[in-house]
């Protein structure tokens, strides 16, 4: 059972998404900053990490970069409520695998949780893919 | 008695005969005139000289007007008080009384003649013992005029000014008047015999003697000016003519004085002269130049240094010439005009007279003309100031004032201008800081937005089955859609937006638009008509830019609308003037249109016709920009009344070369030209 851990200081929004992948059978563990992220991370092995960009203690993309550095085959996926391309880039460029905009539904959001986990299990990251689809779904 | 003799008695007769006789002749002959009258009044006798005396030729003429005498005479005093005949000097004599020099005027009445006789005479006895008045007359008509013009020139003389003194041939004082007496404070009784000498200041001692030579000689001597002593030994200044009196056999027997006190006439003389000196150096020191002209011929009399060097001449050339004849003041007939009116209103002015000097030079002279009595005659001054340098200074303050206002208006109309510009700024920085406020909210919602949707998505699952639950649910997540695509657009309006080209469908990109805004068109009261073409070939623009100017165009035609109308997006390709390919998007409003004086200045940036606060005036400038940026054009062709029509022309390629055509024309890939154009 694949392991995520979800990050937002959005609270609410840490637990649904919780909740819901718990309901769809992953080991979900929610944290409500980036600082209490990295000490899970520490203690504990993730195979995917879904984190908000903006927030108010540790950015997303802060976090990201720190959690590579403890595990670097951990897979990331960003969401962000202030779409972007040089966000987009940027995370890209840190190593993070997929973008999803603000609001989201599971249905959109589940198949990017599969391909993530489906490219840790292939080793492969497909960036492009991901930039492009996450600036495509701002106008849908 | 009879011893006497007849011889001696007719002896006697004849004796008495002879004297008779020689007392008549001694009567006729008598210089005086003779009236015998007996005491009755009746007249015994006139002698001749008595009947010339009162105009009658003969005794027949006495005869005939005698009875009439009181008729024809009339007697008064000499004052002039009319006698009674009572008083007559005869009927006098007749009443006993002893006339002796009586003096009577004697007028006939009616007639010039006129007559002062002296009167004398009493009664006496005649040979028979009989008495008689007798009455003796004397004309003194010609001495008394001679004494009355004795009398008058001794009034003459003596209520003169002057001193006028008489001098024997020794020089002592035998006659002074009142004027003497003024001058040299000698009454007439100390003066009388004194001699001239006493008047006589040692220092003119000299000049006198020459003077008595001359006198003795008989000749007439004036001194203009000497001096002379008076009582208290003051001196003073006269002028002195000495005439010498000869008698009657033309014997030199003395002379005349006349002096005249000149103190006063000295001093204002002297007065005078100063006063003279004065102007005369007033007159050749003055800085403006002067004329003196005479006046009937305008002839030049006098000139001043300072004109003569103003205009050139030498004073000999312009002396006697007639104004006109030097020809500083160009044209002869306007002067001689001019000189007309100044002999008629005594004053002409000139304040800007154009005048040549004689090497040709330029003046320009402010002329003050008057014409004044001098002396006898009049004589005009004219005078001429330089103004030349004063019109320079004014002309280049005048010129410097117009700059200084030009100056002025544009600094007010810059003042204004930054008024407005700072305003626009403000409005602008207020539109960018909304911006920032739009994004930070569109953020804020995107979170609850994400919580609820996730939340209705996960309630949805547990009614399916339920039918109608299903499709509350459908529409709750429909709506949050549409919410989440509402703050998607906000977002990409108002953020900071970068040059990225991608390829995109203008047709969508002008929906897009219009969308965003239908609503408020709608308010509006207009009717969008899409006339978008079926087949349009993709180009390559920035998105946020192109639809950041459609929004702008189109809210300009709606504000060019404000009671409704129509708004025709049409979109169709099209080939630029040079033969470029590509898009041309119209929109064609029904709107007030733009008149040319507004459209002439649509392109500035911050021109806004639209009501403070309301309008940046920088929709139209960013838009061209940024269709510039895109090597397209944005035009506007409008007519005031009927609407205008805004045409933007885009060409299909924008400097980037790369998949032009996507072979499956999915968004992803034009996503992806859009990052690869950021990241090169």
């Amino acid at each position: 059972m694949a392991k995520i851990l979800i990050v937002d200081d959005e609270l609410e929004l840490k637990d649904v998404l919780v909740e819901n992948l718990s309901a769809q059978s992953y080991e979900a563990r929610g944290c409500g900053s980036g600082s209490e992220a990295l000490e899970v991370l520490r203690a504990e092995r993730f195979d995917l990490l879904i984190t908000d960009l903006m927030m108010s203690e540790m950015s997303g993309l802060v976090l990201i970069k720190a959690a590579l550095e403890i595990d670097p085959r951990l897979v990331t996926i960003i969401m962000t409520g202030q779409s972007s391309i040089q966000s987009v880039e940027e995370a890209v460029s840190l190593g993070a695998f997929e973008y999803v905009p603000k609001p989201f539904t599971m249905r959109t959001m589940m198949p990017v949780v599969t391909r993530a986990l489906d490219s840790r299990n292939s080793g492969k990251r497909v960036a492009d893919r991901a930039a492009a689809d996450s600036t495509d779904s701002l106008t849908p | 008695m009879n011893s006497v003799s007849r011889k001696d008695l007719e002896e006697q007769l004849h004796v008495l005969q002879e004297s008779e006789q020689r007392l008549r002749i001694v009567l006729e002959n008598l210089n005086d005139g003779l009236v015998i009258a007996d005491t009755n009044g009746q007249l015994l006798h006139w002698n001749k000289p008595a009947l010339e005396m009162h105009g009658f030729s003969n005794s027949e003429e006495w005869l005939l007007m005698l009875p009439e005498f009181a008729q024809i005479f009339e007697l008064s005093e000499i004052d002039g008080a009319v006698l009674d005949i009572g008083k007559w000097p005869l009927p006098r004599v007749i009443g006993g009384e002893r006339l002796k020099n009586v003096e009577v005027r004697l007028r006939r009445i009616d007639s010039d003649w006129s007559r002062i006789f002296k009167y004398g005479g009493s009664i006496v006895n005649d040979a028979a013992g009989k008495p008689v008045a007798f009455l003796t007359i004397t004309d003194i008509t010609e001495r008394k005029r001679a004494e009355e013009e004795l009398e008058l020139l001794a009034s003459i003389v003596n209520s003169s000014e002057d001193a006028i003194i008489g001098e024997d041939i020794d020089g002592k004082v035998i006659s002074w008047n009142l004027g003497a007496t003024r001058l040299y404070g000698y009454s007439p009784e100390e003066a009388l015999g004194q001699s001239f000498w006493r008047r006589i200041p040692p220092e003119r001692v000299d000049e006198t003697t020459a003077m008595l030579e001359k006198r003795r000689l008989g000749e007439r001597i004036h001194l203009r000016d000497t001096e002379r002593l008076t009582k208290e030994g003051r001196l003073v200044h006269v002028s002195v003519t000495i005439s010498p009196i000869r008698n009657s056999s033309g014997l030199l027997v003395g002379s005349s004085t006349i002096a005249r006190d000149i103190t006063e006439q000295n001093r204002i003389e002297d007065a005078h002269q100063r006063s003279e000196v004065q102007y005369r150096r007033l007159f050749e020191a003055a800085k403006d130049g002067i004329l003196i002209l005479d006046e009937p011929a305008g002839r030049i009399i006098d000139v001043n240094p300072f004109l003569v060097e103003l205009l050139g001449y030498t004073k000999e050339e312009l002396c006697g010439k007639e104004l006109w004849e030097i020809g500083v003041f160009g044209d002869a007939a306007a002067s001689k005009a001019a000189f007309a009116q100044l002999k008629e209103h005594g004053y002409i002015r000139y304040e800007n007279l154009p005048l040549e000097t004689r090497d040709g030079r330029q003046k320009q002279v402010e002329f003050v003309s008057n014409s004044y009595l001098a002396g006898e005659g009049c004589v005009i001054q004219c005078n001429i100031r330089d103004i030349t340098e004063r019109k320079l200074a004014e002309e280049s303050m005048k010129q410097a004032n117009v700059r200084l206002e030009r100056t002025l208006a544009e600094l007010k109309a810059k003042t204004v201008d930054l008024t407005a510009m700072t305003q626009q700024l403000w409005q602008t920085s207020k539109l960018a800081t909304m911006g920032e406020l739009t994004a930070s909210i569109a953020h804020e919602l995107n979170n609850p937005l994400a919580i609820i949707s996730l939340r209705i998505e996960s309630l949805a699952g547990g009614v399916v089955g339920d039918a109608k639950k299903s499709h509350a649910f459908e529409v709750i997540a429909q709506e949050l859609d549409r919410m989440g695509k509402l703050i998607a657009n906000l977002l990409q309006f108002s953020r900071q937006t970068y040059h990225e080209i991608t390829i995109l469908d203008v047709r969508e990109e002008v929906e897009n638009s219009l969308e965003l805004i239908e609503h408020y068109l709608r308010a509006q009261n207009i009717e969008v008509v899409r006339e978008f073409a079926a087949d349009l070939p993709d180009i390559q623009a920035d998105r946020q830019h192109l639809r950041q100017v459609f929004l702008n165009l189109v809210t300009n035609a709606s504000d060019a609308m404000p009671k409704g109308g129509r708004l025709i997006a049409r979109i169709h390709a099209a080939e630029s003037e040079a033969g470029v390919k590509g898009v041309s998007i119209d929109l064609i409003d029904s709107g007030a249109g733009i008149t040319p004086e507004v459209l002439a200045r649509i392109w500035e940036p911050f021109f806004t016709t639209k009501l403070e606060g309301k309008g940046t005036g920088l929709g139209l400038a960013i838009s061209r920009r940024a269709i510039e940026a895109h090597h397209g054009t944005l035009s506007i062709v409008s007519s005031p009344g009927k609407g205008t029509t805004v045409t933007i022309f885009l060409p299909l390629t924008n400097g980037w070369k790369g998949l032009v055509e996507s072979e499956d024309g999915s968004a992803l890939k034009r996503a992806v030209a859009g990052v690869a154009q950021k990241s090169n």
